[in-house]
């Protein structure tokens, strides 16, 4: 397929994917859903922290620092959230209930430049749901809570983060492809696939906690995540660990972004094999 | 059109002993979907296949399309391997499946088949002018702003066929696209089909239920049963060889209790009844080799305590050529 052919199919996905994510209710309504989950999912772990904290801890250096750490954390989580939930259920619900997956599957582009057109919208619901959450972290815990807690969002370094944000999404992209072609062959995981990579990389991809914090062997798998990396090298982007690490990091996470990647394109090609062995590109799930 | 043989025609679509196995109960063996299926479809043409349910229709359309693959044996498509070649079959196939309404509920016709239009790549202007013109013949103007989800089962359909014909592909696979049509939709298609089969360098592959569109749609006919082609010839053809034994319709009250006995007679090729539920009356259609097996025939209608209230010789249809090879009706 031509790449303008390519590029013309993944935006007419896009926008489709967008109508479909968007235009299920009002705007008010749409925008309330988009910003409730992250924010919230911030809220408890944050009010957790501060709550258990101890008095002395409390209002100290480190305790502030810590909580910027956090909210920056949790705020990117977005991304790794809307990638995995969205796209481990698009080939189900494409194929389920509106019947449409095999009619891509056999047009020139099969499903490529749709699942990238399809991802890109969860891309964008990240982005709104991440701006939405540094915003709403900043009013509340420094306006309304005056705990001046160091999240200068007017400080960030762009040229370090943009780089590590486009890193970090196409990482996430290629997971979400892997989910894709799993859940074209799995047969009752749709809803626990998404969840389940979500919540894995939750626990070790260094999001609430540093992963030195993990055991030893533990350790050894939150180092080969690209999720790590693209955490590492946003907090470094706004300067909540020591700069000096960025490139580093954001070469590791180039490494294992191209490791996520040719490994979604090796599960995808095994995946669409055994569909088309089986015959899975219109199977309905019986429940 | 079929030129007959000898006339040397461009093949569009060609198998060789195509065969394809699905896996069965465990401890009951494989299921055998196409058996050693030998298949030669040409340019222009309407080529149609009729068999009943399982029959191994929809296996080889999946195969075709590039859904599926073989266990066994070729299937080309103009020229192109299926397994090695489906990127570029794709180009210049589409399948509409009757029964199935593919597409976003929450989107307008206009915006289905624009997505679909953007899929195979076509440039904006073709295919604005491309669903203007499947619009007006489908007859979805007034319908082109609405949300699928709120169409019709009728002009759902009738979107899934336009969304076939969006990229004006040179080989269209028609899987019972009338199934659940009403009258004016099944005719809507039919004569978009075979208005647009004259454009040239087209072919089509239809399966249906139903034996009038296939005689009224079809250059040629395939009779499939149990995944193995047990005819193919024009449906004219096909009559004639059948022509050669006798057709009868025999009208009785009430239906057989055991039609396997009347089956059985010596000389009976095949049968089908269909019962009319307000009447009371069954409809036998019989097949027979000629006509002295009539006589036990009837004795044996008698002994299924059924009286015959009218009987008469018919002229050979399609389906008097189905429940030949098949034995039984399509419907039964």
């Amino acid at each position: 397929m031509a790449v303008a052919d390519f590029v013309k199919s993944a935006r007419e996905s896009f926008r489709v994917g967008w109508k479909i994510e968007s235009n299920w209710t009002d705007p008010v309504l749409f925008a309330t859903y988009q910003i409730i989950r992250p924010l919230a999912s911030l809220l408890i772990v944050a009010f957790i922290v501060i709550i258990g904290a101890s008095v002395s801890a409390a209002g100290s250096l480190f305790y502030n620092q810590y909580l910027a750490w956090l909210i920056v954390g949790t705020a990117f989580y977005a991304y790794v959230l809307q990638a995995m939930l969205g796209m481990s259920l698009l080939v189900f619900i494409d194929r389920n209930r509106y019947e449409i997956l095999k009619n891509i599957y056999i047009s020139p582009g099969t499903l490529h430049p749709y699942i990238i057109g399809r991802g890109l919208v969860s891309v964008v619901n990240g982005t709104i749901s991440v701006v939405l959450t540094l915003l709403f972290s900043e009013a509340i815990f420094n306006g309304v809570l005056h705990m001046n807690i160091p999240l200068n969002l007017l400080g960030v370094n762009l040229f370090m983060l943009i780089p590590a944000v486009i890193l970090g999404i196409i990482g996430l992209l290629a997971i979400g492809y892997m989910l894709c072609a799993l859940s074209i062959v799995a047969n009752r995981m749709e809803f626990i696939l998404g969840d389940s990579v979500s919540g894995i990389f939750f626990l070790l991809g260094g999001v609430i906690f540093p992963i030195s914090l993990l055991p030893g062997p533990v350790q050894a798998i939150s180092n080969v995540l690209p999720v790590t990396y693209f955490l590492n090298t946003v907090r470094e982007s706004f300067g909540l660990l020591p700069v000096s690490n960025y490139t580093s990091d954001l070469a590791l996470l180039g490494v294992t972004t191209l490791v996520a990647l040719a490994l979604g394109i090796l599960v995808f090609r095994g995946a669409e094999q055994r569909a088309r062995k089986l015959g899975l590109f219109d199977r309905k799930s019986e429940y | 059109m079929f030129l007959g043989p000898g006339l040397k025609r461009d093949l569009s679509i060609e198998t060789k002993g195509l065969r394809r196995l699905f896996k069965g109960i465990p401890g009951k063996g494989d299921v055998v979907a196409l058996d050693q299926v030998d298949l030669e479809v040409y340019d222009d043409e309407i080529f149609g296949l009729l068999g009943p349910n399982g029959a191994g229709k929809t296996t080889l359309i999946k195969i075709l399309s590039t859904l599926l693959l073989p266990t066994q044996g070729e299937a080309r498509i103009k020229g192109l391997d299926v397994v090695k070649q489906a990127p570029q079959i794709r180009r210049m196939i589409n399948l509409v499946s009757g029964g199935e309404t593919p597409g976003y509920g929450i989107l307008s016709v206009k915006e289905n088949l624009w997505f679909f239009s953007q899929l195979y790549g076509l440039p904006r202007d073709f295919a604005k002018d491309r669903i203007t013109k499947l619009v007006d013949q489908l007859e979805l103007q007034d319908y082109l702003n609405t949300r699928m989800a709120k169409l019709s089962t009728g002009y759902k359909q009738r979107l899934n066929l336009a969304r076939g014909f969006v990229n004006d592909p040179a080989l269209l696979f028609l899987d019972e696209p009338t199934l659940g049509l009403d009258v004016i939709s099944a005719r809507h298609l039919r004569t978009l089909v075979k208005g647009w089969i004259k454009t040239g360098g087209k072919t089509v592959l239809l399966t249906t239920h139903y034996m009038a569109e296939a005689d009224q749609m079809c250059d040629r006919v395939g009779i499939i049963n149990h995944g193995k082609i047990l005819a193919c010839d024009t449906p004219q053809r096909l009559k004639t060889k059948v022509a050669g034994g006798a057709t009868w319709k025999i009208e009785i009250t009430p239906n057989l209790s055991q039609p396997e006995s009347v089956k059985s007679v010596q000389g009976v090729l095949g049968l089908s009844q269909n019962d009319n539920i307000e009447t009371g009356i069954t409809t036998l259609k019989l097949v027979l080799e000629d006509e002295s097996v009539m006589s036990d025939l009837l004795s044996k209608i008698r002994d299924n305590g059924c009286k015959v209230l009218n009987m008469g010789k018919s002229e050979p249809t399609l389906e008097d050529v189905y429940i030949s090879l098949v034995g039984t009706g399509l419907e039964e």
